[in-house]
């Protein structure tokens, strides 16, 4: 990679790290630890990439799909063990309401399997139709339709009514 | 080149579905998302981009050896005329490390564009090779298939030294282009990075783990060396055989901190560099010997 390109590597790590970073966060239940180990990954696959990258028209929707799978690829080599969810860094002391509501959602989030977990941070938290979670997951549509829908009602079983009192505070 | 590195992810056409008990849910579990998620702020943002710019090295270095362990894999075919077992299906490191992606001939550091021509004449990977070996401290030596400075990629030696406490792959690669990496301004637990500025040029230590995860004890320590002439030299190793599927051999890399940064800065990697094809851009008054090493 020659050095300008390396340049505008680094803009795009230094715009994008935070908002993979969040990503991470809901894909990794709460595990911040976990979240910035993807985030490196992320970004180091993104380098390995870059020179490439002309060709891929819109990088910060690339990286968010990079970052899912790798964080699917984290779990099937560590399927057995995740280390603890909902974790709550100190910022999260400062708004009562918000960390009650993201240690709910994360619990519930941490209770789905991986690929459920991915399926529901790309549809409802990155906005992806359908086909573009199909194709960020090598799945097909069909198939990403029927997780959610039982990904939603597991989700659904498990938080009950507390989701909508408390994004309702 | 058409990037917009602030283009933010493109948003999905709504979907037309009926209004029902799941929609609502949908959308409190959208709304509950964005509160929730837009919590989270990296503690150190520059650290996660540095991070991720070294990862993204060392990821790299993994695949240029991949190359290596592919083109001697077809080597031996062809010369035995018949598949010989064993070496397609990846005994070399880098070849288990890096088989999911394909070889991007075009980031070598050596290959950007039209270039200069070299000061010197090539070396083969196994000159290369000994250039190497000539520079580390006492004990066993078991040589793998190297780069010369005659290809696309840039040229790469990688070894198996015993110190006699344990063996350890170390391996050395030079090229040009490579800005010098950034380090984090908190260290992640477990690791460590330094930048000094010697000879003229910057030298960045990096102390971590083979898995940013550390599910395994498989540690790698990089010095990397850009001098003033804007060459790099990269010099890698790991407390196992290989990067990655082999058991831990010693607690650490055999090379302390300063034999790795007495051999990344050793004079005699200018024999490499000045074979090399100096990228267009850098001006190649700045690049030859005397710009380098005279310590």
């Amino acid at each position: 990679m020659r050095k300008g390109e390396t340049e505008a590597y680094l803009d795009f790590a230094a715009v994008r790290a935070a908002p993979l970073y969040r990503s991470a966060c809901l894909l990794a239940s709460g595990d911040t630890h976990l979240a910035e180990d993807l985030v490196q990954e992320t970004l180091g696959r993104m380098f390995v990439v870059w020179g490439r990258m002309a060709k891929v028209g819109n990088p910060a929707a690339y990286a968010q799909t990079v970052l899912v799978r790798a964080f699917l690829t984290h779990q099937r080599r560590r399927s057995s063990k995740e280390r603890p969810s909902a974790v709550l860094p100190d910022s999260a002391a400062r708004g009562g309401d918000d960390a009650t509501l993201r240690v709910t959602l994360l619990d519930a989030l941490g209770r789905l399997a991986p690929k459920d977990r991915a399926v529901l941070v790309l549809r409802y938290w990155e906005d992806r139709s359908i086909e573009e979670t199909a194709a960020a997951l090598h799945s097909t549509p069909g198939a990403i339709r029927t997780r959610t829908v039982r990904a939603l009602a597991r989700l659904r079983a498990d938080l009950g009514g507390s989701l909508a009192e408390l994004i309702a505070r | 080149m058409p990037i917009d590195p602030m283009e933010p992810a493109r948003p999905a056409e709504k979907e037309q579905l009926p209004h029902t008990e799941q929609d609502v849910f949908e959308d409190e579990l959208g709304a509950a998302m964005r509160r929730a998620g837009d919590t989270f702020r990296p503690g150190d943002p520059r650290g996660l981009v540095a991070d991720g710019h070294v990862h993204g090295r060392r990821l790299r270095r993994r695949r240029n050896a991949a190359v290596t362990a592919g083109v001697a894999a077809f080597a031996v075919i062809g010369v035995g005329g018949a598949l010989i077992g064993g070496l397609a299906g990846g005994d070399g490191s880098g070849g288990t490390a890096a088989a999911p992606e394909k070889p991007a001939v075009s980031a070598g550091p050596a290959s950007g564009g039209p270039s200069a021509k070299p000061h010197r004449p090539v070396l083969t990977a196994k000159q290369f090779t000994d250039l190497f070996v000539s520079m580390l401290p006492k004990g066993h030596v078991a040589k793998r298939p190297g780069r010369g400075t005659d290809g696309e990629l840039p040229p790469l030696a990688e070894v198996v030294f015993d110190d006699g406490k344990g063996p350890g792959l170390v391996d050395a690669l030079v090229g040009y282009g490579e800005a010098a990496p950034d380090c984090p301004e908190q260290d992640p637990p477990g690791t460590s990075c330094t930048t000094t500025h010697v000879h003229g040029g910057t030298l960045t230590i990096y102390k971590g783990y083979e898995y940013p995860d550390r599910r395994e004890d498989t540690k790698e320590w990089m010095a990397t060396f850009v001098t003033a002439g804007g060459a790099t030299i990269d010099v890698s190793e790991w407390n196992a055989k290989e990067e990655k599927g082999a058991p831990v051999s010693r607690p650490n890399p055999p090379l302390s901190v300063s034999e790795l940064r007495r051999i990344v800065t050793d004079p005699r990697w200018q024999r490499a560099i000045d074979a090399l094809p100096v990228p267009e851009g850098l001006n190649a008054k700045t690049a030859p010997s005397t710009a380098w090493a005279t310590s």
